[in-house]
């Protein structure tokens, strides 16, 4: 499919789209829900919310996009600011995490990258690169307030930034999932 | 990726500089928000893994097999006559103490931190409507060797762990300060849901709980090995689980269908 015409589809399904986004936001709202429960029910739930969104991010389709820059340079710069961001705010107090936190923290990494910087992105592009990286950030910070209150804004807003222009630079979502998922790792094992 | 058509090399030095730039503001939002709150000091806050069982000193019923939580002793050297900057925790990782200042004036070369959990019901109540929400924490100060106690901390942050079952969660929680395990006051308390980590400044040894109005409270009684939970908190949680990852995919598959002459585009 050609991209203008690809562009014009999804544009004609904006409203479903957004519909889409909005159910998506939803399932990672709705996760602060399951803590109650043990310990397995809780890994469950929390693996069915990620996979949900991971397959509805990937299930649309969306027109392919131009590599504007080397994607391997993109991913090894948004790599190495991650490493420099884990270091910079000052040590930070550990979490008790299960084991089975790395998978499902991997798991909605990538899931969240699909509904954000695929799906997302793809629609926002049509009002300009600027508008699409920074509408997923503002979206994917706003998302989290609500889990890790409003410290966590500044530093979701920028990692928003960091994945949203990965995707523009790179033109896959695939690089921005890669470097959201060793972000998380780097929560969860330091 | 394979998808992509190629414009490499196309203005790279805007692309550099734009990328530099992107980075440099997340970098500086990141020391922001570390700045804001030690649970804010990561990379990015987003991912929501299940956290090990709370330890508890003295169980509710509905909890099974639970481990003692640890204690913890730490010795901070003093330097120019003030504590240096550090952060200790607990074996279990369910209280930390974050020293980023110096939080004891002191002449004498170090000083000891003992962490004791103890089980709140031995000490006096909290206010109103407020339940207690897993271990009272006493924290106990040293200066060695003379063997002083401070009477007061600058800038000790502590962060504490709290628990939710299905019996006792709720929407806010807050840490209560108490310096004889009595009478209690709130701290001003950073709470973070999706760690089950609360934080506030200490204002000197003593007692911590953390407490919060219960959302619901479900009695539970206990359940013999094997039973089932039986508990509709359990059930209205899976049944919303269930209901809005079905509502994501459906979404999905009808914007799909509505596609489905066209080829799956990659991005």
């Amino acid at each position: 499919m050609s991209v203008p015409r690809a562009v014009a589809r999804l544009r004609g399904d904006s409203a479903l789209v957004a519909a889409l986004v909005a159910a998506g936001c939803a399932a990672l709202l709705v996760r602060p829900a399951l803590t109650p429960l043990p310990l397995a029910g809780r890994t469950l739930g929390l693996a069915v919310l990620a996979g949900a969104v991971l397959m509805a991010g990937v299930s649309v389709p969306v027109p392919a996009d131009v590599r504007r820059s080397n994607p391997s340079l993109v991913l090894g710069a948004g790599l190495a600011a991650v490493v420099v961001a884990g270091w910079i705010g000052g040590p930070a107090p550990p979490v008790p995490w299960a084991a089975a936190a790395l998978p499902v923290s991997l798991l909605a990494a990538v899931a969240e990258e699909a509904l954000f910087r695929r799906t997302l992105h793809a629609s926002l592009s049509r009002s300009g690169p600027a508008v699409a990286v920074l509408g997923g950030a503002v979206l994917f910070a706003a998302v989290h307030v609500p889990l890790y209150g409003w410290a966590a804004l500044p530093v979701d807003l920028g990692a928003g930034l960091l994945l949203g222009w990965q995707r523009h630079a790179s033109g896959t979502w695939l690089v921005p999932a890669a470097t959201h998922a060793v972000a998380n790792l780097l929560v969860v094992v330091a | 990726m394979s998808g992509a058509r190629h414009a490499v090399g196309r203005r790279p030095v805007i692309a550099a500089v734009v990328g530099a730039g992107v980075i440099a503001t997340y970098l500086v939002l990141a020391a922001v928000s570390g700045h804001l709150s030690p649970l804010a000091r990561r990379p990015a806050l987003d991912g929501l893994g299940p956290l090990t069982p709370y330890r508890w000193v003295a169980p509710p019923p509905e909890v099974q097999d639970n481990r003692p939580p640890t204690p913890g002793t730490f010795v901070v050297p003093v330097r120019g006559g003030r504590t240096d900057p550090d952060l200790k925790m607990t074996e279990d990782v369910q209280v930390s103490l974050l020293l980023d200042r110096g939080v004891v004036t002191t002449d004498d070369p170090r000083v000891r931190f003992d962490v004791t959990p103890l089980d709140p019901t031995t000490l006096g109540p909290l206010p109103g409507e407020l339940a207690t929400f897993g271990n009272a924490i006493r924290i106990d100060a040293t200066e060695e060797p003379s063997g002083r106690s401070p009477a007061a901390f600058e800038d000790l942050v502590a962060i504490l762990v709290y628990p939710e079952t299905v019996s006792l969660h709720s929407a806010e929680h807050e840490i209560l300060y108490s310096p004889n395990g009595q009478r209690w006051r709130a701290l001003d308390t950073r709470d973070t849901l999706a760690t089950s980590q609360v934080q506030a400044e200490m204002p000197g040894p003593g007692y911590l709980v953390v407490g919060g109005v219960p959302r619901v409270i479900i009695p539970v009684t206990p359940r013999p090995p094997g039973a089932g939970d039986g508990n509709t908190g359990t059930l209205a949680t899976a049944l919303l689980v269930v209901s809005i990852a079905s509502l994501v995919v459906g979404i999905a598959f009808l914007l799909r269908a509505r596609r489905a002459p066209a080829d799956p585009g990659r991005g």
